[in-house]
């Protein structure tokens, strides 16, 4: 399993490598340009050629690139032109905000997915189940912007019983740092929950109607030990897959979701960065968004061998 | 039974190695308590019990203000934008600061004198400031602040030309002009670009990207800069300020709250929100939200004088470089239709034919008004067909990231489409229409709010660098204006100049716009002039 695992991460070398050589071309192809943003409206043209100069933009696209990936190789991704930090520094700083959030979204989406998935494949067709599906059918055509907003009306303006916007670290405390999460986080879980539940509740169908479903049945196996060990267990491997999908999604930056609650993750960074051309910046987070979306698929393979011992990864 | 349960282990492990991998990254992310999210609570309750002896309610020590722009640098010299000068101007003092009529009124000097000729300046600085670390302000901290500013600011650049400021002794500076200029004063009062005087040192270790460290003399000092996220001042306690009763930035300013916390909030919708639920205790309102504000005794609504409203023609381009199609447009343009689709609402907008805003009587002229407002498609018509126009596309250049562009070019395609012009809506991000407006074949109108200067050497658009504005007769007047001595010189010289704008027509001018601002009772005297809050003098009472 180490060798597999080895193999995996030396497979991530030349996606990173193609991924930034993409993302380069994208981003000296599009206009607009940082000393122009930095100087603002009416600037004049030689001090703005003066400070592109001194910041080296005038240099051609190849001379930047290998200068960029020489550093990149040393563990250096470059220098944010507009927050005054390496460009390491300021990922590590906004990706503390998109873990908490990805995660209790993530947990929130979890918990009412699966029960209610669980449900409705018990009773195909009965309450539960067009419960589901109406549930799923909003999950899905609510956009989280607009839930965020009615959230925000009722639960800060109205109730004031949590904050508008903002993040808390959990040095703050553990309520402070909630209080901040819980309203983006159910913006963002509806979605993700309606597709998890769906998918619980449709792998689980298929299961039932095996034999060994059957047989458990026949033998006198408690229903809920039937659901829950034989049935549940079973189609674990299409949620484990849905699930790991919708982790990687919400990692690489719940962009809206940040920038109408305010909160400093990787979405609103990048947002930032694309607005005024911080061109390491965009780069050494699209790299670490794909570096994410890759491992989160790598722990979900893993989770395979741990749900069904008939997996094995060479 | 087993081997199954050392299975959900691992699967145990993995789920909290990850859980854990977040709340670390969460914690080395964020070593400063409350990222982005100020103590807008705790903030009360850690107050110290100030009464306010007037009123007899208690004192706020903490601030917390909206801005609704990122800020891509907070060095003074180097910016242009609004929400940067919020801050700024609460760092920095220049020598001269705009009362609320825009007349420059001594800051950081204590007297001026100018030889009869208008060409030498000598500035004598007040003594024993000093600078939130601690140095005192001489005379060489400011030549060395002032001859990095006019490098930078291009309105200063393109009125002092080659000429340096000089430290003639530790406390006075000399400026020798090659030519007269009545905007001396006004240029060093400027808000954008502003002329803040730094420490020597900080001035000479600046960096292309601007000046490593923000050391001013102003009421409040630089505790941190989270970018994209907050910037916290907090009180100078050496702060020394000017004599004189507060008018616009002139006069006596003091800071009377411990910190102020400017937190970024860029979504309207969430600034707005935050405001209703108490975060904020200022606001800039929008039409649709007005309803919730405009009859709550709590709040006050003031009414911002903020932007001019301005076309600008591409000088450059094969359309608007033949004056006859810049008449065209001019006789065409309906301002009211287009400032009422810029404000929505007749309250919010005014007409001015000027350059200058009326409040500003020195150099406010209505010379040349006749081509304002025309709105006259007939007459456009027929001066398209004299110009040979044959269903050229003609490219507005606009963007929807900020502002009434949009809705002002939309407003102006209607317009133009009614006559039967062919027309094309080039819509980009901010970043990518500064690098277009650059560029002389990329557009062909462009339409955008200007903050309005105090004199017209401060005025983007008759610079050659916004539009491509390059005529020898606009040079040479805008050269007269600024020359011009007496009062009665600068009024003939202004009102050529003004004049001849309309007639050139390398802009036309749309008109002026208001904004609306909520303000909470238990915030007491904030100030605006251009549309930029002065914070020194603003008391905060705690919420009952």
């Amino acid at each position: 399993m180490a060798i597999y695992v080895l193999k995996r991460l030396l497979a991530l070398v030349p996606t990173l490598f193609i991924m930034s050589v993409i993302v380069f071309i994208i981003i000296y192809l599009i206009p607009g340009d940082p000393a122009r943003v930095m100087l603002g409206d009416g600037a004049d043209e030689a001090t703005i050629q003066q400070v592109r100069e001194q910041m080296g933009l005038n240099q051609p696209v190849l001379p930047q690139y290998i200068n960029w990936i020489s550093g990149a190789l040393q563990g250096n991704f470059g220098e944010s032109y507009f927050l005054g930090k390496s460009v390491m520094a300021a990922i590590g700083e906004h990706a503390g905000p998109t873990f908490s959030l990805a995660v209790l979204a993530l947990l929130l989406s979890l918990c009412t997915a699966i029960p209610l998935g669980i449900a409705a494949a018990k009773h195909q067709g009965g309450l539960a189940d067009k419960l589901l599906t109406a549930f799923s059918l909003l999950g899905m055509a609510i956009p989280g912007f607009l839930l965020s907003l009615f959230l925000v009306l009722l639960f800060a303006v109205k109730l004031k019983w949590l904050p508008v916007s903002g993040y808390a670290s959990l040095q703050d405390g553990v309520w402070s740092y909630l209080k901040h999460l819980i309203l983006p986080a159910v913006s963002l879980s509806p979605l993700m929950g309606a597709i998890i539940a769906r998918m619980v509740r449709s792998s689980m169908l298929e299961v039932m109607n095996q034999s060994y479903v059957k047989t458990a049945r026949a033998k006198g196996v408690s229903e809920h030990r039937v659901i829950y060990k034989h049935v549940l267990r079973n189609a674990l491997i299409p949620i484990i897959t849905v699930t790991g999908g919708a982790f990687g999604t919400l990692l690489a930056g719940a962009a809206v979701i940040e920038t109408v609650f305010n909160i400093p993750g990787l979405g609103q960074l990048l947002v930032h960065s694309v607005a005024r051309r911080d061109y390491a910046v965009i780069q050494g987070i699209v790299l670490f968004i794909a570096f994410l979306y890759v491992a989160v698929n790598l722990i979900v393979d893993l989770l395979y061998v741990v749900a069904d011992p008939r997996v094995r990864l060479e | 039974m087993n081997h199954h349960s050392s299975k959900w282990t691992i699967a145990f492990l993995i789920f909290v190695l990850l859980l854990t991998g977040c709340s670390s990254n969460a914690a080395n992310g964020t070593n400063n308590s409350n990222i982005s999210s100020p103590g807008p609570t705790d903030a009360a309750s850690a107050d110290a019990n100030v009464v306010d002896a007037n009123e007899g309610k208690e004192l706020a020590t903490e601030l917390k203000f909206p801005l609704d722009q990122s800020i891509p640098t907070l060095d003074p010299h180097l910016s242009l934008g609004g929400s940067n000068s919020t801050v700024v101007l609460n760092v920095f003092e220049g020598l001269f600061s705009f009362n609320s009529s825009y007349e420059p009124v001594p800051s950081l000097a204590e007297s001026y004198e100018v030889s009869e000729d208008g060409k030498n300046y000598v500035f004598h600085l007040r003594q024993g400031i000093t600078f939130h670390n601690g140095k005192e302000l001489k005379a060489e901290d400011a030549a060395a602040s002032l001859n990095r500013w006019k490098e930078l600011a291009p309105r200063a650049k393109s009125s002092f030309g080659e000429s340096e400021f000089e430290a003639q002794d530790d406390y006075t500076v000399v400026l020798n002009l090659n030519e007269p200029k009545n905007d001396t004063l006004a240029q060093l009062s400027h808000v954008l670009n502003f002329a803040a005087i730094m420490p020597k040192e900080v001035v000479e270790s600046a960096g292309p990207d601007g000046v490593k460290e923000y050391i001013g003399t102003g009421p409040f000092k630089l505790v941190e800069w989270k970018a994209d996220q907050y910037i916290h001042v907090s009180k100078f306690e050496n702060y020394q300020s000017p004599d004189g009763e507060s008018d616009g930035f002139a006069g006596k300013r003091e800071a009377l709250v411990n910190d102020i916390y400017f937190t970024l909030a860029l979504d309207n919708a969430t600034r707005f929100s935050s405001f209703l639920a108490g975060d904020f205790d200022y606001v800039d309102v929008s039409i649709d939200n007005l309803p919730l504000v405009e009859n709550d005794d709590s709040i006050e609504l003031v009414k911002d004088l903020s932007t001019d409203f301005n076309l600008i023609f591409n000088k450059k381009s094969p359309l608007f470089s033949d004056i006859a199609y810049r008449q065209a447009v001019a006789a065409l343009v309906n301002a009211e239709e287009i400032l009422l689709g810029i404000t929505s609402t007749p309250d919010l907008y005014r007409l001015n034919p000027s350059y200058m805003y009326e409040e500003n009587a020195k150099w406010y002229s209505e010379a040349g008004s006749e081509a304002y407002n025309q709105s006259n498609p007939e007459e456009a018509k027929r001066l398209l067909a004299e110009a040979g126009y044959n269903g050229e596309v003609v490219r507005l250049l606009t963007t929807k990231d900020t502002g009434s562009f949009y809705n002002a070019s939309l407003m102006l395609q209607a317009q133009l489409e009614a006559i039967g012009v062919k027309t094309q809506l080039d819509i980009y991000d901010y970043a990518t229409m500064l690098t277009k407006r650059a560029d002389a074949t990329a557009w062909d109108i462009y339409l955008g709010p200007f903050i309005v200067p105090s004199t017209p050497s401060q005025l983007l658009y008759l610079n050659p660098s916004y539009g491509f504005a390059e005529d020898a007769k606009l040079a040479e007047l805008l050269k007269k204006a600024t020359a011009a001595l007496t009062d009665e010189e600068i009024k003939e010289a202004n009102d050529e100049l003004q004049a001849y704008v309309w007639e050139y027509l390398g802009n036309v001018k749309i008109g002026d716009t208001y904004r609306y601002k909520a303000i909470r009772s238990n915030l007491q005297g904030v100030t605006t002039l251009y549309g930029i809050p002065n914070l020194s003098n603003t008391k905060v009472y705690k919420k009952s």
